[in-house]
């Protein structure tokens, strides 16, 4: 054993040498070395050799093919923003754009938003999600006129939407569907004048919502939340949780429940068999879990951003007390100081999208040849301010058919073995309570279901119905 | 910082520099940055974009992987740069920034690797420019089956790898990057070393090339 290590750091030293990082004096024992030693100069002889190998691998730059694709989307978005711009000033911008390739590459959907359908909600049997339309207003419009633009969406639309919502497949669903989208919007009606008219008296609005600290523990607020791309995972989601200064605490070691966690790693072992498409749709039953701990307000502009951006985001699902459903807009009701950023920034809708823009700003001379952040966002947007605002932990996965049929019972036991590591780890956590609003965090459970099939490879009832 | 994005841009850096010619350094920038002048940070995204990028496409395996992480390095040390306390060098900051999001990236994707995204991970240029047809074809399967033994390591020896033979980062540099003494450093590359070895001989002996 003591000669293995011996042999092992006498080794290492060969591998030094052929980096150039011994002395002059050790250099001199290694090379007495490799004139006595055979097998220590075969032995570098095979190390350069995988040097070699690493180091003759072709150098990854941003390529030309992206950078067209990129351009072409951009310039799409530009048009689509600044219709009335310049022709000149549109081509500075797409220079700037071109400047920025990699940034607008992983941000910028590949397929043009504008041609999202209106509603693009897919709940799973059985579920009501809310999904109101992606609504095109122009930027710096305050709710009320998003409240407008909702109401005025023909009837024909609104109708297919309902319809989408309504995907479940019973009728009786379809009605509840329906009268639900219709309190959404009267609630947005009242969310609309309570930010015009007073301000919002939070402390009191926050008491009545589900909390984990004052709360049994069946009373935690739950939020499914159905991703549409199933290449990227949970990955916009955590992105989300970073642009509004969500801090993911990595759990320790044995923190994630094993008895929720999903056999990840062991489909790998089945890969080459198995076609990646197969592989998704087996692994698309999985649902993740993130603990959020963060001010009302910042669970307030996830769950806005998760509603607004059907690109991203299938459907969301707000469980309280009970089981009951509840809707977004009571969420929205504790906007503060007129902040409503859920539609009206114009140029750059997601969270994403304002790291990109941000970026693109820091590229630019002249602030109005770029898309830039509206002076609501501006002013209102968080995530610049570079402040960590809340925290998050990954608590585990669990299958969709457990987290749609636990039992009462079962899930509460489940969230209170999850509350008690989540407020271990927090006490762990070094960062002070003093780092988040003192007084208004909030916890919830957000359920993250990967994405299934498209709704059109798998149409739902309803709709194939009407057509 | 919290208004780092939405200064209109300054003059501050011209005037540092004194010239358009003269290249401020990295700490010059990131003052810059932090006075205001957004086109600082353009710079420092510009200097080291491909870099960085490179390198990840070598840990993640994966271009569009690489390219969300150096995204989201970017975005993040632009709202963090207030925290940048310059006392390591502005790309250690930054490469620390992009490993712990590549990391994190990694946990949470599904470990999906086909034969056509280990071609892809490959690269496309050819090594040399000079060669025949049948040389670039072979030297290309060469980088498939490098880029596959590298990914068969594990995270913390690909990395070192990674640091050293496409970074080119002394061992020093290594050290202040991963937070490790200079000793670990050498015994750990070494490791690392013989691990690729080893993984290469055996896509090498299944290839039969």
């Amino acid at each position: 054993m003591a000669d293995n290590e011996q042999q092992f750091g006498d080794d290492q030293w060969l591998s030094a040498y052929l980096d150039g990082e011994l002395t002059s004096e050790q250099c001199a024992v290694v090379e007495q070395r490799l004139r006595d030693d055979p097998r220590a100069k075969q032995l570098l002889d095979e190390l350069r050799d995988v040097s070699t190998a690493l180091q003759t691998l072709p150098k990854e730059v941003v390529g030309d093919d992206l950078r067209e694709k990129i351009y072409a989307t951009a310039e799409t978005r530009r048009e689509n923003d600044f219709p009335h711009a310049g022709r000149a000033r549109r081509w500075r911008w797409a220079a700037l754009a071109l400047a920025a390739t990699l940034v607008m590459a992983v941000y910028l959907p590949e397929e043009n938003r504008d041609e999202q359908p209106l509603a693009q909600a897919v709940p799973r049997q059985g579920e009501i999600a809310i999904s109101a339309p992606k609504l095109e207003a122009p930027a710096g419009e305050n709710k009320r006129d998003e409240i407008a633009a909702f109401k005025s969406i023909p009837t024909s639309d609104a109708s297919s939407s309902m319809d989408v919502l309504a995907a479940g497949g019973q009728g009786g669903r379809k009605i509840e569907a329906e009268q639900h989208l219709h309190g959404v919007e009267e609630d947005f009606a009242v969310a609309g004048a309570a930010v015009e008219n007073r301000p919002t008296d939070s402390a009191s609005e926050l008491a009545e919502l589900p909390q984990l600290e004052d709360s049994t523990v069946g009373e935690v607020l739950q939020v499914h939340v159905a991703l549409s791309d199933d290449q990227r995972g949970t990955e916009p989601f955590d992105r989300l949780l970073a642009a509004n200064g969500i801090v993911f605490q990595e759990p320790e070691s044995g923190f994630v429940d094993r008895q929720l966690a999903a056999p990840v790693g062991a489909v790998g072992g089945k890969l080459k068999n198995d076609s990646a498409s197969e592989l998704l749709e087996e692994e698309s039953d999985d649902a993740e879990l993130v603990l959020v701990e963060a001010p009302a307000e910042q669970i307030e502009v996830l769950l806005n951003a998760c509603h607004d951006d059907p690109a991203q985001w299938k459907s969301l699902r707000l469980v309280g007390e009970g089981n009951s459903e509840v809707p977004l807009a009571r969420w929205q009701s504790l906007q503060r100081g007129g902040a409503f950023r859920a539609r009206s920034f114009g140029s750059a809708d997601t969270p994403a999208e304002r790291g990109m823009a941000a970026v693109l700003d820091s590229l630019s001379t002249d602030e109005n040849s770029a898309p830039s952040l509206s002076k609501d966002q501006k002013k209102t947007a968080p995530r610049s301010s570079g402040e960590q605002l809340g925290w998050a932990v990954r608590v585990g996965r669990m299958s969709r058919v457990d987290s749609l049929r636990a039992t009462e019972g079962e899930r509460s036991s489940k969230i209170a073995t999850l509350r008690s590591e989540f407020q271990r780890s927090k006490e762990q956590d070094k960062r002070k309570a003093s780092d988040l609003e003192q007084g208004a965090s909030i916890r919830v459970l957000f359920i993250l279901h990967p994405g299934r099939e498209k709704a059109k490879s798998a149409p739902s009832p309803v709709t194939k119905k009407k057509s | 910082m919290g208004t780092l994005r939405h200064r209109p841009a300054s003059n501050r850096l011209a005037q540092m520099s004194g010239s358009d010619d003269v290249q401020p350094d990295d700490a010059q920038l990131v003052a810059a940055v932090l006075a205001g002048d957004n086109r600082a940070f353009g710079r420092l995204f510009e200097r080291y974009q491909d870099r960085l990028y490179n390198t990840l496409v070598r840990f993640t395996g994966s271009r569009h992987d690489a390219g969300d992480v150096v995204q989201d390095a970017f975005v993040q040390a632009l709202v963090k740069l207030d925290t940048f306390r310059g006392d390591a060098q502005f790309y250690t900051w930054l490469y620390r920034i992009a490993m712990n999001l590549a990391l994190s990236q990694r946990r949470r994707r599904r470990p999906v690797v086909s034969v056509e995204e280990i071609k892809d991970r490959a690269g496309e240029e050819p090594v040399a420019s000079q060669t025949s047809p049948d040389q670039v074809l072979i030297q290309h399967e060469r980088a498939q089956l490098v880029q596959q033994a590298l990914l068969c390591l594990g995270d913390d020896h690909r990395q070192i790898l990674v640091l050293r033979e496409m970074d080119n980062c002394s061992y020093e540099q290594i050290g202040e990057i991963l937070d490790l003494p200079v000793g670990t450093v050498r015994s750990r590359l070494f490791r690392a070393r013989l691990m690729l070895k080893e993984q290469l001989q055996i896509v090498f002996q299944n290839e039969q090339l």
